[in-house]
Formats: C-alpha cells, structure tokens, sequence
C-alpha cells in the first residue's frame, strides 16, 4: 500500500455506515502505550527514537498485524498533511522532529503512531456507534504488539505515559457527531456542560485544541485512572444515545415549525456547492454540514450520506492537491476546490460520464 | 491541558533545594520543569515527583490505582534505564570497574532480549 492510494477512499471513519450513522460519523479508541527501557520522547536523544522505531516495527511485523509503517521524517509536508485530514496521524506527529512515523491497516481503522507524544499511540476508529468493536480490535492489536515489547507498566499505576493525564488505561474513548439541530437550538451549552460534569470532555473536528466547527463534536473520556477500559467505553456509550435522541428530537421540532426555512437553508447550501467558482475548504465544510442534515431529514433526494462524506475529505487541501498531482496557492485551490465540486456532484446525480 | 502549577504559589529561592525540587536521576528532569511542560522525561519520574502527582491524580482522576488490563510481559522493574545511569555516573565519578560491570550487564540484557525475540 502506497499513500497515493489511499485517496480512492474515504477511509473507515467516513464510509458513511454502522450504527446511528445519521449523527454518529465515527467511534475512536486510542491507547497510549511507552518502551520500558527508554526515557520519554522528551527525553529521548535521536539515536534512541531510532532504537524505538526499530522495537516497534520488529514487533508489527513479528504480530502479524498487517499493517505498514510510514516514516514521517521523511514524508512530505503534503503527505503529513494529508492524513491529518484523515485523522491517521495528530497535528503533534506531524509538526514533530526526529524519528517517528505510523503504522497503517489496509481500511485504515487501525493506526500506531510512534514516537508521538508517547512512544506508540495505537488507534482504532469505526464507522458509527460502534464503540465495542472499536475496543475488540484495539485490545486484540494491542496484545499482540505486547506479546513482543516490554512496556512501561507499574502495579498501582498502570501503563505510564509521558503525560500524567493518560495514566492508567491509557485509553482515550471518543465518539465524533454532527449536531447540526441542537447547534441551531440554545440547548448544546447545557448538555456539554452537563457532560463535563460527568468528567466527559467536547471537543472539535481534530481533537485537543479545536474549536467545533460544522456542528461536528467529539465527546470522549478524560479519566483514564481508576476504572477498566470497559467501564470506561461505557461511562461514554450511557450517554450517547441520549445526545443522539435530543438530536433526532430537535431536528424533527426543526422540520415541523421551521420547515421553509430549514429546507430553504439546505437547499442554499446545496446550490452554492453545484455552482460556486471559488470556495474555501471551511465554507465547503459549513455547507456540506446542511447538506448531510438535508439528506437525513430527507429534504435532498439525489445524493447519499457517503458521497457527501467523499466530498467532505476530497476537499481537505491536502486531499485536493494530491488528487490533482500538484502543490497549489490558497486562491488556486479555492477555484480547484469549486470546480472539483461542481464536477463531482453533476456525476454523483447524472452517473459518470459515458467514454 | 491539565495544570501541574504547585498549590503552594510560592516559588521562591528556595524552591530550587533539592527537596522542593526533586531531580531524577536517571533522565534529569526537575518537578520545576515538568510543572513548566507538564510532560514526564521517564516513566521513573512517576516515583520521584510521587508527592505532586498523587496530588494530582486525587483531584483529575478521583483515583490513585489501576483498574483494567495488564500487558502480558507484566509490570516493568526499568532496570535497564537505571543501570543506564548508573553507568553515566560511574564514568563521571571514574569508577571504571564498577562502569565495566554495569556495561556488561547491559549488553547481556540486551543479548536475552534478541534472543527472546528470535525463538
């Protein structure tokens, strides 16, 4: 598997499918995970983040977890950037120095980063709700991985991280929703509040640091101490469905006393996308985000949840110029973006054209 | 991020003794510069800065043990970072005899490793 390839698909989280998958796009479990016999990647001279990427890629293979390594050192500022956008590797990964890179499955639901803010940071995501079968796969992968590493692991502590804060399980449970009715609605500083409380944290599109943007949220754990993993997906999976019911809710109050302009909002952002000359990628986000609610209360008929989702990373910038084979300015891709758009959702209605 | 600031507030010229400030050995990282950065530099600074970081974890995450999985290796004894150090400092302090110990107990814990990973 090369990079390139990679575009052809929207990847696991996007595909559009499992559980919920009106409102829940997709369900991350991430473990974090260091070497016993290194210091921290603070700490660490190059030599030893060497020495750890060799560890990791030895036990990859010696798993038999299918999976293949990237060293992103190496990689292009374009390529970082373009699995960032597909949630493979962090922000902190890709602005990082020295020796590190990421393990990548065929269907990419299954990511290691190494030599990120911990030595490995193994990742799984599913397409909707499935926070279970998230947890399936990771605990099989990371046993496996652990068959072979020794890792830093205290009795009364646990797995020791570089950051206190991930102590413990290591896990970090997440669910990414679209929120487009409650975002319209006074009601999302209640429940987000009411979910801190809980010790749940909301985030936005790209995890820490991200402000919430296209009505896209990520809730997930912030104790990682104390409880099981288990525990700890459910303390998550107790309280999604609630969200996703206030949602559901909202949206159908939304259709009922405000239908006109609900559908006349859908119908604008779905005319600015078919026919725009220039278009930002955040504008693009902000209006396939009335799209995807348009199809799902049904008041767009001719395009599916997996297109949009198709459309929503093609038109990453990273995704765009690698599509296109070049690097471009901002204002060459705003008019790439817009005509890239148009093209593609005459072909999504009409069908490809014909040779 | 979550705050590692001391409670105490003050942070004096005397912070720096060794008892406010503790040091790790092994990677030299101070508690004045993980309160700065709020990252670790080795998993052994869990034991020498143990005093803020229960702390720490009584007031973020209402708990102080592990409850859940265990790698299958079990719990780690780091001998190997701490012969690491005490390698440096025997070569610092000159004591040659004792380095040339540690150095060999190193490299055979490094040949039982490979070893292990070959069968």
């Amino acid at each position: 598997m090369t990079l390139d390839e990679l575009p052809r698909s929207p990847g696991e989280w996007l595909k559009g499918n499992g559980p919920e998958s009106d409102i829940v796009i997709c369900s991350r479990i991430r473990l974090a995970r260091n070497l016993a016999d290194f210091p921290f990647i603070s700490k660490a001279s190059r030599s030893e983040k060497s020495e750890i990427v060799t560890q990791i890629r030895e036990s990859i293979s010696e798993s038999n977890s299918k999976l293949n390594y990237f060293d992103v050192e190496r990689m292009s500022e374009l390529d970082r950037q373009f699995l960032v956008e597909r949630h493979l590797i962090s922000r902190e990964l890709k602005e990082g120095e020295g020796p590190r890179g990421v393990a990548l499955n065929d269907d990419e639901s299954a990511s290691i980063m190494v030599n990120e803010e911990d030595h490995l940071r193994v990742q799984v995501m599913r397409s909707g709700f499935a926070l279970l079968q998230a947890w399936e796969q990771i605990d099989d992968l990371d046993n496996r991985l652990e068959e072979h590493l020794d890792i830093a692991f205290s009795q009364e502590l646990g797995y020791l991280s570089a950051c206190p804060t991930n102590v413990g399980t290591g896990i970090r449970v997440g669910v990414m929703l679209h929120l487009p009715a409650l975002g319209q609605t006074n009601h999302l500083d209640k429940f987000f509040r009411a979910l801190q409380k809980i010790n749940l944290s909301v985030r936005g599109l790209h995890g820490e640091g991200t402000q919430p943007y296209g009505d896209f949220y990520q809730i997930s754990n912030q104790q990682t101490l104390g409880k099981s993993e288990p525990e700890l997906i459910k303390s998550l999976s107790d309280v999604i469905p609630q969200l996703i019911e206030y949602e559901r809710k909202a949206r159908q109050t939304l259709l009922t006393e405000r239908r006109q302009v609900l559908h006349d909002q859908v119908s604008r952002a779905y005319g600015v996308l078919k026919t725009a000359h220039t278009i930002s990628s955040e504008e693009t986000m902000l209006l396939l985000s009335s799209v995807r609610m348009g199809i799902n209360l049904g008041l767009i008929d001719d395009l599916e949840i997996a297109q949009v989702n198709e459309l929503f990373i093609n038109t990453q910038p990273a995704h765009l110029q690698k599509i296109h084979g070049q690097t471009l300015a901002v204002d060459e891709r705003n008019v790439l973006r817009a005509s890239f758009l148009r093209k593609r959702l005459t072909e999504m209605r009409d069908g490809p054209p014909s040779e | 991020m979550a705050s590692f600031q001391s409670d105490s507030g003050n942070s004096g010229t005397s912070s720096t003794s060794a008892a406010l400030n503790p040091k790790c050995t092994v990677c030299g990282q101070d508690l004045m510069q993980f309160r700065t950065g709020g990252r670790l530099g080795c998993p052994l600074d869990y034991e020498v800065f143990g005093e803020t970081l229960t702390h720490f974890f009584e007031t973020n995450q209402s708990a102080l043990l592990h409850v859940g999985k265990w790698p299958k290796r079990g719990p780690s004894r780091f001998e190997t970072l701490r012969w690491q150090a005490e390698l440096r400092q025997a070569i610092v302090s000159q004591n040659y005899e004792l380095a040339a110990q540690l150095r060999d107990r190193l490299q055979e814990r490094k040949n039982q490793r490979k070893q292990r990973d070959d069968t």
